[in-house]
């Protein structure tokens, strides 16, 4: 066996059920097991609960990431799985063209499945970020997954996310095998970026909507999300409130189902081939970017860090 | 029992023969083996059963009762075995050819109290490999955690059986599950022929 020589960086980027962050370095120090794989150095980014984490903790992350680039080489964060996808994906964002991997683990720890696994998931985080590759990625069970791809199924399964088959980086039986074909292939330089526009309105479709206290919502917004799920059509109310109260912001109509044929103003902007959260944060970092529509809808249908179901 | 074994599936034929003896000698003593040598892999589970222990998430070591390294030619994912083996608490037995000089990566884990239970750091000779297997496996079986019974094993009775063991454990603490683990761990005890092919000698 050769000794191990590659650097892994294990960012704590949120408390975990059990687990006192302030003894992360004592904890990774009592698993002598990690060093035969890679040497692993802890990382302090924010030890509260994982439903605390947001925009904050996500550029934090990237700062601290992007700080060691050049001294590690990979990275593991330790995160709850609380807003997980969110944390993630918006890392991909914010990391461009990375040419290490990042990979999310965490505990699937819940009522009804007793198992921790944190350790478990922890030694195979480091392995997998051990190879060299280029993506961000979350293994919990015996999958890794593009993170801006998967979706929470669930703790029927130690899986407890999913993605479509483009998703599926790698899988793990006795070994741990990333299928190359589907990672990401950095194009140029690392492009990396420190803000993200959190002044968005995010709308649930429901049949009990308040147009009135929304659209006093919606004023000074750079930007607003609709979540539509499995609707046919939106409401005829809120696209006349898209249509004249805020026709210069981007709306992104999040929808399983509705088709660009429903879409009437011109500040409509369907996703159908992105998941919840990772709309949610690309649209931030987008509007980080620039403030002209246009731009904003070639941005969100584009494919930036690999989110686009389907495309790889 | 399922023993995983890892060994370089690139090394010369000398220890490629050895592979097969270890294999062999595994096999011999009743153990079911996955390897992977591409050749050697039968682990007992169906086509079924393994696409249900691939949804279920867990990793194929959680499904072993023991690991078995041939570390004499490097082989670089042995690392990674006995770091998720340590996870799931399954022994490990890592073999060097005497004379190969100690993995000191490996030797530095014995250091540690709680993964030096679960370690095993032999270096053989031809001659006195099967006997480290064969201690291997008395140890895989007494091991931490091994009077917890955790592998499914579907049995049919007919109805007169269903009597029996109702009305043997009517009344008692015992389930009908329990009852017949004890029974066949008295078969075991009682079987000379079996715990000879064993290599255990019972203590009068």
């Amino acid at each position: 066996m050769v000794s191990p020589v590659k650097k892994i960086a294990v960012l704590l980027g949120s408390g975990l059920p059990g687990f006192k962050p302030e003894a992360l370095a004592d904890w990774l120090g009592q698993m002598p097991e990690l060093n035969i794989i890679a040497k692993v150095e802890p990382v302090f980014i924010f030890g509260k609960n994982a439903v605390d984490t947001g925009p904050a903790v996500w550029l934090k992350l990237a700062e601290e990431i992007k700080k060691r680039l050049n001294q590690y080489d990979g990275f593991v964060v330790l995160h709850g799985i609380d807003n997980l996808l969110y944390t993630s994906s918006a890392l991909s964002f914010l990391l461009q063209n990375l040419d290490k991997p990042v990979i999310f683990t965490g505990s699937q720890q819940s009522v009804k499945n007793k198992q921790p696994g944190l350790r478990a998931n922890l030694i195979n985080a480091v392995q997998v970020a051990a190879f060299n590759f280029s993506d961000v990625g979350l293994i919990f069970g015996n999958r890794l997954l593009r993170a801006n791809q998967a979706s929470w199924v669930g703790f029927d399964s130690l899986n407890i996310f999913a993605g479509p088959e483009s998703a599926v980086l790698g899988r793990i039986d006795f070994s741990i095998r990333i299928f190359d074909r589907l990672t990401l292939k950095p194009k140029g330089q690392i492009k990396s970026y420190n803000k993200l526009n959190t002044n968005i309105e995010i709308v649930e479709i429901q049949p009990i909507l308040n147009l009135k206290t929304l659209a006093r919502q919606l004023v000074d917004r750079d930007g607003i999300v609709v979540n539509a799920g499995f609707c046919q059509n939106l409401p005829e109310d809120l696209v006349f409130l898209f249509e004249k109260v805020t026709q210069d912001v981007p709306v992104v109509i999040w929808s399983q189902t509705i088709t660009s044929a429903v879409l009437g103003p011109k500040n409509l902007i369907l996703v159908n081939n992105l998941t919840w959260p990772t709309t949610v944060t690309k649209l931030t970092w987008a509007l980080a970017q620039t403030k002209n529509l246009k731009k904003i809808k070639e941005l969100m249908e584009k494919n930036i860090a690999g989110e686009i179901i389907g495309e790889n | 029992m399922r023993v995983y074994f890892a060994a370089d599936s690139q090394a010369e034929q000398k220890f490629q023969e050895r592979y097969s003896k270890i294999i062999d000698a595994l096999n011999g003593a009743g153990v079911l083996v996955m390897s992977n040598l591409a050749q050697q892999n039968v682990s007992g589970f169906s086509g079924p059963d393994l696409e249900k222990i691939n949804q279920s998430g867990e990793v194929m070591v959680e499904k072993m009762d023991a690991l078995v390294i041939e570390g004499s030619r490097s082989l670089p994912e042995s690392g990674y075995l006995i770091a998720i083996a340590l996870a799931h608490g399954r022994p490990i037995l890592f073999l060097t050819e005497k004379g190969t000089p100690a993995n000191k990566n490996i030797a530095y884990l014995q250091k540690d109290k709680v993964t030096d239970k679960l370690l095993q750091i032999k270096s053989y000779t031809d001659s006195g490999l099967n006997q480290i297997l064969v201690d291997f496996l008395a140890l895989v079986e007494q091991g931490e955690g091994k009077e917890v019974p955790n592998i499914k094993f579907t049995l049919r009775i007919t109805s007169r059986i269903e009597r029996y063991l109702q009305w043997k454990t009517h009344n008692t603490k015992l389930s009908k599950a329990d009852y017949l683990r004890n029974v066949i761990e008295d078969l075991i005890d009682a079987d000379e022929s079996y715990q000879n092919f064993i290599g255990r000698q019972e203590k009068k």
